[in-house]
């Protein structure tokens, strides 16, 4: 896949699972690939440029918590430019999967 | 144990290799950790499947795919931000400062002390640009309370000791870095209370202040910065969600607050008068010492000042404007001054002398212009108040081009600094820069105004460009801060161990 859109998506799932719950970065690993039923398997490392980059943009914050396991962890929370940047994710995701789906399904020529 | 040793080595090598990528040296700890707890949560879950220890450990490392990789990315991100250009702008106005400083003073010692200011806030400046923002968050809690501490103690001295820097100056810098305490109060309470306990601390905060605003020694202007630095900074991290709670409530209350704080600024007695000065000056001006003639005189020259070139008058309209009788003619001619000629003889200085003393006894404040060849417009403009009037004076010098050309630069730069807060993202940062900005744009507001015989209160400082003794070091500390968070955002982690609880 283009690393543009590989980029895109993978901070829009990220996002996506914000939107429910916070979470650190462990957890948002194990939940893409519990939601994905395994199709989604990250080099896990490659998570924490995308949330810091999140956190730059002001999409999430992060706070330290305690998890359910008992040790101290980073969670990231959504933020309301967060919801913001999550909903453009989606249109400009759908204009590139029409786009696909346009090319797998057959294109329509004029003439 | 040779194995568990080689694999603990293994994780080692991953994340020094991760970090080893990253510039800023302090961030590495944090980043370490992070990645650190991730592998060691990726290494239960694998034990727990029943993988051996040291074939978990292998796994772990490898899932997390390659650590240059990943720290070269991480790096990118963890910038230190380039503060250059502000610092540029700031360092043309202080230099444009001090110049004017030294050309408006009005007597030698004046002149000194301006520029001892001058020479140390500047280097002052660029160690909190530089080095502030992180001196400060490593131990933010301890700092504030020092700050509160100092600041009360000064205070108190203020109050009972002159002090050799003055003491209206130093009340106005309480007063304005009182607000940055207050932020930071908010802010370590935000998560110990919930918004009932908000509102009742807010309202503390707020009975402090209606104390700290009703004192009759603190200037008027120094207040209405207070509050409106204060509140606004509320505004801004209720709606950055920096103070948790229901925006709803947390917005009226903050009103609520707002509203009582301004009705505490129009019940102080002066408040009457001075929005008669800032408003109608003519309806309370009683002499040529007064702010509000200062005003009117303002602009009824910038009403002659051509866009380019210098105000040009005769020298019979220089005595006019220098004495007030072009004002006072019709109103009161006991207030017009006394225009002292070059070759005074014995006897007219006797006569004068007689008639200043009945002057005198009948209230009247006297001034006198001293008539030579060489009488300028220099000598008109409101005494000992020049460097209050930078931009009108370089308007009536050079132009009203010049003058707004100053003030856009000024303004250039507060947008600068606004685009710098704007993009902050640490929230204790954000808070703080939002409330300096606010301290040092409505500084400048009422300045600004006031140069356009619009004043309302007592003069505040021009933040780099009017010389304003201790207040240099405040606005050289504010804007250095305000840099410094923004030059650091990137790298800095607020460890706020307030908000560590359980997660849901």
């Amino acid at each position: 896949m283009d690393k543009r859109y590989m980029a895109l998506g993978t901070s829009m799932l990220v996002l996506k699972l914000l939107e429910n719950q916070s979470m650190y970065g462990y957890q948002i690993i194990k939940e893409l690939e519990r939601q994905s039923e395994n199709v989604f398997c990250l080099q896990e490392g490659t998570l924490y440029p995308i949330l810091h980059g999140l956190e730059q943009q002001g999409a999430v914050i992060s706070v330290r918590k305690i998890a359910e396991n008992g040790r101290e962890r980073k969670y990231y929370e959504i933020t309301p430019q967060g919801h913001r940047l999550l909903q453009e994710k989606i249109k400009e995701w759908n204009v590139y999967q029409k786009a696909v789906d346009q090319i797998i399904g057959g294109v329509l020529y004029d003439g | 144990m040779m194995d568990k040793q080689q694999n603990l080595d293994i994780s080692d090598s991953f994340l020094n290799e991760v970090t080893d990528q990253i510039a800023y040296k302090p961030i590495r700890a944090f980043i370490r950790q992070e990645l650190e707890e991730h592998l060691v949560d990726r290494i239960e879950d694998y034990e727990s499947q029943g993988i051996s220890s040291a074939e978990a450990q292998k796994k772990a490392v490898q899932e997390m795919g390659d650590a240059v990789q990943i720290g070269v990315k991480l790096n990118e991100i963890h910038n230190v931000q380039s503060i250059s250009l502000p610092q540029v702008i700031v360092s043309v106005l202080l230099a444009i400062g001090f110049i004017l400083a030294n050309f408006m003073q009005w007597n030698p010692e004046q002149l000194a002390n301006g520029s001892y200011y001058y020479l140390v806030g500047v280097p002052f400046f660029f160690f909190v640009s530089w080095k502030g923002y992180p001196f400060f968050i490593k131990n933010w809690k301890k700092w504030t309370l020092i700050l509160a501490i100092g600041i009360i103690l000064v205070g108190v001295a203020s109050r009972y000791i002159l002090l050799p820097v003055g003491v209206p100056s130093i009340r106005y810098c309480i007063v304005l870095f009182s607000a940055a305490l207050v932020v930071t109060g908010i802010y370590f309470l935000r998560y110990k209370a919930n918004t009932l306990q908000y509102v009742s601390v807010t309202l503390s905060l707020l009975l402090m202040v209606v104390l700290i605003s009703t004192s009759k020694y603190v200037v008027l202007t120094a207040k209405m910065i207070f509050g409106l630095s204060l509140f606004g900074t509320i505004f801004f991290m209720i709606y950055r969600n920096i103070i948790p709670g229901k925006k709803i409530i947390l917005y009226i209350a903050t009103t609520f607050c707002t509203l009582l704080f301004g009705i505490t600024i129009f019940m102080d007695p002066d408040h009457d008068m001075w929005l008669k000065t800032f408003l109608e000056p003519e309806t309370v001006v009683q002499s040529t010492w007064d702010d509000a003639y200062n005003g009117i005189l303002i602009q009824e020259l910038l009403s002659q000042t051509p866009w380019i070139g210098s105000l040009e008058l005769s020298r019979d309209e220089l005595l006019d404007y220098g004495t007030g009788a072009w004002y006072f003619a019709e109103r009161d001619e006991k207030q017009i001054g006394i225009i002292i000629p070059q070759d005074e003889t014995e006897e007219e200085r006797q006569i004068r002398k007689e008639h200043v003393k009945e002057l005198r006894e009948e209230g009247v404040l006297v001034k006198y212009i001293y008539e030579s060849s060489e009488i300028e417009l220099w000598d008109i403009l409101p005494q000992h108040y020049h460097n209050n009037y930078i931009f009108a004076v370089v308007m009536f010098m050079f132009g009203k081009i010049s003058g707004i050309l100053l003030i856009l630069v000024v303004v250039g730069l507060l947008y600068r600094l606004s685009l710098c807060v704007h993009r902050i993202q640490g929230r204790l940062a954000a808070a703080l820069s939002f409330c300096y900005l606010q301290c040092l744009v409505w500084q400048c507001v009422f300045y600004i105004l006031g140069n356009f015989g619009y004043q309302y209160g007592l003069f505040p400082n021009m933040p780099m460009l009017s010389e304003g003794r201790i207040s240099i070091f405040l606005n050289m500390f504010m804007l250095g801060m305000i840099l410094s968070a923004y030059r650091y955002d990137h790298v800095l982690e607020e460890t706020d161990k307030t908000r560590i609880c359980s997660a849901s």
